[in-house]
């Protein structure tokens, strides 16, 4: 006969106040097999877990329901307790009585008969508890990191740094990210490639670093600590290590016209080309589509000219395959396309910018040396209108959500334009001003205070162009909705942040979740907002959420302390929540029939089959087995047996039952 | 945290969880009736209405422009940004004593003064209906349905601003034409117009040359659409009697 | 080829050109219009602004006609008649409580509204068949245009059918179809001020003036429209925009019907050009044989 203790915990109030929490102690004595229950202000307290060994020792308790909050709080906490005295931790079971309960209802006793009904569910499970020990399985201690902005660089040097390798994987031809891109960055205005530089360049040298541009994750397999990785290293059609990155080919490509993605379109590039002139590694690739000898089979300028002969044309790409045992993802963000919006002239007046251009308009290293000169004829503007929340902020055309960084960086631009152009006017429509941060609001008091940028609140309607001009309508919300209609020569939106386009397809192939944005989703908002909800795979930076640099860094620092942490174990102690199929002695060996429908099923490649011989070698039966390294007991398999030869440990089938039938 | 990464958890985040969370934000609670629990009938899933029946609103609330708009119109004037766009986009902003945005902002606060000043203000009767607020409204607020609703609003109430008299006069003098004869009748409809105006001259610069194009005829338009129609309205009013008592 | 036809009360009175050369295309494009029978007005923007029932009311009438007329579609070249018609079916047709109540004020046994016809502005229209216009084409339309949709062909984008809602390409599409050449311009949907042609001519003058100038500082020959409101905004106003011009221009101002009617061969008189107040006097040819194909 069992054993079992209930405590019900009053959370403070959390509980109590709505839940007639000593009415469900007392409940909990007449079912069967509870031998004592009580309740407490905080089980979690010190003496709330004293309350709980010393019932376990003196009542002799084989089974232990808590009735607080989430297992996913404090299961750790009351399984510890259970284990100090005496019995084995799996025999300790929670009741979910705040977020399952007393946060959703209001008081009264209907929401005391759900408590009452959460509690007995674990009261019947708990006595069908099978003692279980912990699987301990072996760390690969390899990091793996995905993206290569600012993000991917910090995570990178902080593991290796830590005494730990990297792989560090990006999709582009260099690492640098958006950052790369920026001319100076607020609240500081100090230059981005300035900063940034160092940091590529010690990347690059890194002995624990092994850097892989132009490469893409195919597929990652396996689970924290014995990750495998697949990945694609995409020919860029020239020897590496014999490419002294001298530049002739670039000058002698009789291809000129691919507009530059670096510089945003406002400038072109050759077809074989290193992104810009401190791209890490600094060795060009060959644009294949644009490519005259891929096109016509004819040209190979290049390769007659290069005088260490590193063109490889019949270079193909490799994929290879990777042990690590953390991932962090770190792939950045993209911003709204200007073809989006509408009223702004759907991307077809030419004036019309996003942040991005304005940043390599204003950039020393840009298309223009710095000078701020119009895409259209190429003269410096009089008067600018920078647009904020261009489809932030709107839910009818855009993103529902504020992106975080605009408020900032319109700032900054319109400081910058101030700067760069004597006499220029700069209007900036708004709707909010979010710069929160250390600094910052000192930043855009700035830009106003001492620069002349004018603010007007209000959200422009439309923007169009009239005689060479752009004009702006909007209104002045602070003047009682005034129109304002504005005759500017450039307008700069400042774009929605964005999830990448291949964000979902990757959160698949790494199974992490993403939120409704395809912004990758953290474990906890609060508590745990480096991890995800798959164990091993780590984020940082803008693929979160929109974030700015300081963040940005800031986040990816806390995932290689992460990942450190992870690997200072030997090794890794895992919950035995696993699928197990029935063994049987012979002739029967197991209830399974060796159909398979379960390895078919199973989401993490965890079912393998098994070969019973007898001693001549004749094979008897094959049957399936679970690898209890790859097997994360999400059940799948349970469900498809038709022999029923498959169960999960700790949640067994009886078990399940035994809960549903008591209600 | 202690428990192991499964695809069911997965669920936890899933694409359409937040909005649900969004929805409880905005609604200001996120407690659900116990009722929902034991209901087998009700399942799990809370349709707004439910939602909206354990939102206590106030009773001043209740009664106010806004909800009424939020009931007949389905435009909800609290998710108005106040950001202006749709007044920078008013073709006739510019003729309105209030911007449409302020209408707006006048409901929102629920206020019975702010509520008067929205319903005897000129912009509902100078607004064109020509939907260029909504297109651009980053919130999709049906501006030109709340305009709709506040202009019938105010002749329930009489409270239309005089200024209006010969905007009002002519859709009346429209909807007259048509009740009488199926089709609007343009020298029947203008003439009227003009009576209930006064405005006798104006373009008379006009009329001559439009009879002389062959645009504006003397008789009525053919159609045997007539009393039909004329039914359709009586018992459109009967149906809006019997609703007020 | 047979379809529905709703002309509205414009296009027998002060908009009648429009019908004419509607009815003159058609006939030149061996398609049958079958005119709804004993059709009611569709209440217009009176209606809409101060009898919301009735607005959809109206509308109803005329689409149950026409359903029991046996019509699958209803050509609607109006372009006020066609955003009545489609935003009364859009109410009904998703929202049972609207439906319920317009059945008992046109007195119809419940079910009748289900599957009203598909309503086509003319744009729509022409759109589906461009190798049968194609064909017709006797004497290219070697014209500089600018296309104006106005407010209620496109908006709200929810309900009508505009892919791109500030700066659709429709129309432009259908007069390069005859050979004509459009302009890029910022004011193809900015509004003319509508219904206030008559209750409050000086929104229109402001109005209608900055689309004139547009067109104009951009060198159009003409400006081509699809609306009878916009087309007595433009054309029966032209004093009062003038007025307020830099330079008074006597641009005319066409249907695309009219457009297209010219490029099949259709006399002035029967696509109704000598109703325009503003003359229609197009400049000789302009565009260079080449360009046009
Ligand atoms: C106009 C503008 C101005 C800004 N100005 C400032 C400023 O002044 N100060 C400031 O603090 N912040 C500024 N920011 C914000 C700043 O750009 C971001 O905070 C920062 O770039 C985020 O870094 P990240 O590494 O997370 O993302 P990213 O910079 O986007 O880097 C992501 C990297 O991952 C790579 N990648 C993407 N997908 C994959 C894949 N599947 N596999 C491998 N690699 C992949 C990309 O190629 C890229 O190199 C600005 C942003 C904008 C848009
Ligand atoms: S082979 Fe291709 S990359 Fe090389 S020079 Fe010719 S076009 Fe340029
Ligand atoms: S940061 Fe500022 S500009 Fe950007 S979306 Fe948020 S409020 Fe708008
Ligand atoms: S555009 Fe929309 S959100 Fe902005 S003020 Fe107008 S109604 Fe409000
Ligand atoms: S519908 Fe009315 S309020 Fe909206 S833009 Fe047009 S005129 Fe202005």
């Amino acid at each position: 006969m069992a054993r079992v203790g209930v405590f019900v915990c009053h959370c403070g109030e959390n509980i109590a106040g709505t839940v007639d929490v000593a009415a469900v102690a007392k409940a909990a004595l007449d079912m069967p097999g509870v031998v004592h229950a009580v309740d407490y202000k905080y089980m979690c307290s010190d003496p709330g877990q004293t309350l709980l060994k010393d019932a376990i020792k003196e009542k002799k308790l084989d089974g232990v329901v808590v009735a607080a909050c989430s297992p996913r709080m404090h299961e750790p906490t009351f399984r510890r307790a259970a284990e100090e005295a005496g019995i084995n931790p799996f025999l300790c079971e929670m009741a979910n009585l705040r977020e399952h309960c007393s946060w959703v209802h209001d008081k009264g006793a209907a929401t005391t008969e759900k408590a009452i009904d959460l509690v007995r569910l674990q009261v019947e499970k708990v006595k069908r508890d099978r003692p279980l020990q912990p699987i301990r399985v072996p760390i690969t201690k390899k990091a793996l990191v995905l993206g290569g902005g600012i993000a991917g660089i910090q995570a990178a040097l902080d593991i290796a740094n830590s005494g730990n390798p990297v792989l560090l994987v990006e999709k582009s031809p260099s690492i640098g990210g958006h950052m790369s891109q920026l001319s100076e960055t607020f609240p500081t205005l100090d230059c981005s490639q300035c900063i940034l530089t160092p940091r590529m360049v010690e990347v690059a040298r890194h002995p624990l670093i092994t850097l892989y541009t132009y490469s893409e994750l195919e597929k990652l397999d396996g689970f924290i600590g014995n990750f495998k990785a697949t990945i694609r290293r995409k020919a860029r059609k020239i020897d590496e290590k014999l490419c002294n990155g001298c530049g002739v080919c670039q000058q002698k490509c009789p291809v000129k016209k691919i507009p530059d993605e670096f510089n945003e379109g406002l400038s072109f590039r050759p077809a074989i080309y290193v992104p810009f002139p401190q791209a890490v590694p600094n060795k060009p690739v060959i644009d294949v589509k644009n490519c005259t000898y891929y096109k016509t089979g004819k040209c190979k300028a290049c390769e007659k000219l290069c005088p260490t002969k590193a063109i490889r044309f019949d270079q193909e790409d490799i994929v290879e395959v990777h042990d690590v045992g953390a991932v962090v993802l770190a792939t950045g963000f993209k911003t709204m396309p200007v073809g989006n919006f509408s009223e702004y002239g759907y991307g077809k007046l030419k004036d019309v910018i996003d942040g991005m251009k304005f940043e390599r308009l204003a950039s020393a290293s840009g298309p223009t040396g710095g000078a701020i000169r119009r895409p259209s004829d190429g003269k410096e503007p009089q008067h600018v209108v920078f647009i904020a929340c261009a489809g932030s902020r709107d839910r009818l055309k855009g993103v529902p959500y504020c992106s975080k960084v605009c408020c900032m960086y319109t700032a900054k631009h319109a400081m910058l334009y101030r700067h760069k152009v004597h006499g220029g006017q700069a209007t900036v429509f708004y709707m909010d001003i979010r710069s929160a941060g250390k600094n910052y609001d000192e930043f855009v008091r700035r830009a106003i205070e001492e620069d002349g940028v004018k603010y007007v609140r209000g959200r422009v309607s439309r923007v169009y162009e009239e005689d060479g001009q752009l004009v702006v309508k909007g209104a002045d919300t602070l003047l009682g909705a005034e129109p304002v209609e504005i005759r500017a020569d450039m307008v700069v939106l400042a774009t929605a942040v964005q999830a990448q386009n291949d964000a979902e397809e990757l959160a698949q192939k790494l199974h992490v979740s993403y939120d409704p944005y395809k912004f990758f989703a953290e474990a906890h908002p609060k508590l745990r907002p480096v991890e995800t909800n798959t164990a091993g795979v780590f984020l940082a930076g803008a693929c979160q959420a929109p974030r700015d640099i300081p963040e940005t860094v800031a986040q990816a620092s806390g995932a290689a302390v992460k990942v450190a942490g992870l690997f200072s174990q030997p090794t890794l102690t895992r919950e035995p929540i696993i699928a197990v199929v029935d063994r049987q002695p012979p002739p029967v060996f197991s209830s399974c029939v060796g159909c398979f429908l379960c390895k078919s099923a199973c989401p993490y490649q965890a079912i393998e089959e098994e070969v019973i011989k007898n001693r001549n070698g004749d094979v008897l039966k094959v049957v399936a087995k679970v690898n209890p390294g790859l097997c994360q007991g999400c059940g799948t398999c349970v469900s498809t047996c038709r022999t029923k030869a498959i169960d999960l440990e700790g949640f067994s089938n009886e078990q399940v039952f035994a809960e549903l039938m008591c209600i | 945290m202690g428990q192991p990464d499964t695809v069911t958890q997965m669920h936890d985040t899933a694409p359409d969880a937040p909005r649900v969370r969004c929805f409880a934000v905005k609604k200001g609670t996120n407690r659900r009736p116990i009722g929902a629990y034991f209901s087998q009938s009700e399942g799990r899933t809370l349709t707004p209405e439910k939602y909206m029946s354990c939102h206590h609103e106030s009773p001043s609330a209740r009664h106010s422009l806004a909800a009424r708009l939020k009931e007949v119109g389905e435009v909800d004037v609290a998710d108005c940004y106040q950001c202006g766009k749709c007044t920078a986009g008013c073709p006739a902003a510019e003729e309105m004593d209030v911007a449409p945005s302020q209408i707006l902002r006048l409901l929102q606060t629920e206020s019975p003064k702010h509520e008067k000043r929205a319903l005897e203000s000129m912009s509902i009767w100078l607004c064109i209906g020509c939907e260029t607020c909504v297109t651009r409204c980053p919130q999709e607020v049906d501006l030109p349905r709340a305009m709709d609703i506040l202009r019938q609003e105010s002749l329930a109430r009489n409270v239309a601003n005089r200024a209006a008299d010969d905007i009002v006069a002519f859709h009346k003098a429209f909807l007259h034409s048509i009740e009488r004869s199926g089709r609007v009748f343009e020298f029947g409809m203008i003439g009227d117009y003009k009576l209930r105006t006064g405005h006798l001259f104006q373009d008379l610069g006009a009329a001559p040359s439009m009879f002389l194009k062959g645009k504006m005829s003397l008789l009525p338009h053919g159609g045997g659409s007539k009393r039909e129609v004329g039914r359709m309205f009586a018992r459109a009013r009967a149906a809006k009697k019997e609703s007020q008592p | 080829m047979r379809v529905g036809y709703y002309p509205g009360c414009s296009l027998t009175g002060t908009s009648r050109e429009f019908d004419e050369s509607v009815r003159s295309v058609a006939r030149a494009l061996e398609i049958d219009l079958a005119e709804v029978p004993e059709w009611n007005c569709c209440g217009s923007s009176p209606a809409h602004m101060i009898d919301t029932t009735m607005s959809i009311a109206l509308p109803a009438n005329v689409l149950l006609k026409a359903k029991r007329a046996g019509l699958a579609e209803v050509l609607t070249p109006c372009a006020a008649c066609y955003s009545r018609l489609l935003m009364g079916k859009h109410e009904i047709e998703t929202k049972p409580a609207t439906r319920a109540q317009v059945e008992r004020v046109l007195g119809c046994p419940p079910g009748s509204l289900d599957e009203l016809p598909k309503v086509l502005n003319v744009i729509e229209f022409l759109a589906q068949i461009p190798e049968t216009i194609a064909a017709k084409v006797t004497s290219k339309f070697e014209h500089t245009v600018a296309c104006y949709y106005g407010c209620l062909l496109v908006r709200p984008p929810k309900v009508t059918r505009f892919d791109r809602t500030e700066d659709p390409v429709e129309m432009d599409k259908l007069v390069a179809l005859v050979g004509g050449k459009t302009i890029d311009w910022s004011f193809k949907t900015e509004c003319c001020g509508a219904s206030f042609s008559i209750s409050r001519t000086s929104v229109v003058g402001r109005l209608s003036s900055k689309i004139m100038q547009d067109a104009t500082r951009r060198h159009a020959e003409a400006i081509v429209v699809s609306c009878p409101m916009c087309h007595s905004n433009l054309d029966l106003r032209r004093r009062e925009i003038n007025r307020r011009m830099e330079k008074p221009t006597l641009i005319p101002v066409l249907f695309i019907t009219q457009v297209i009617g010219l490029a099949l061969g259709l006399s002035e008189k029967r696509l109704g050009l000598k109703r325009h107040f503003v003359p229609v006097k197009l400049p000789a040819k302009t565009l260079p044989a080449q360009v046009v194909s």
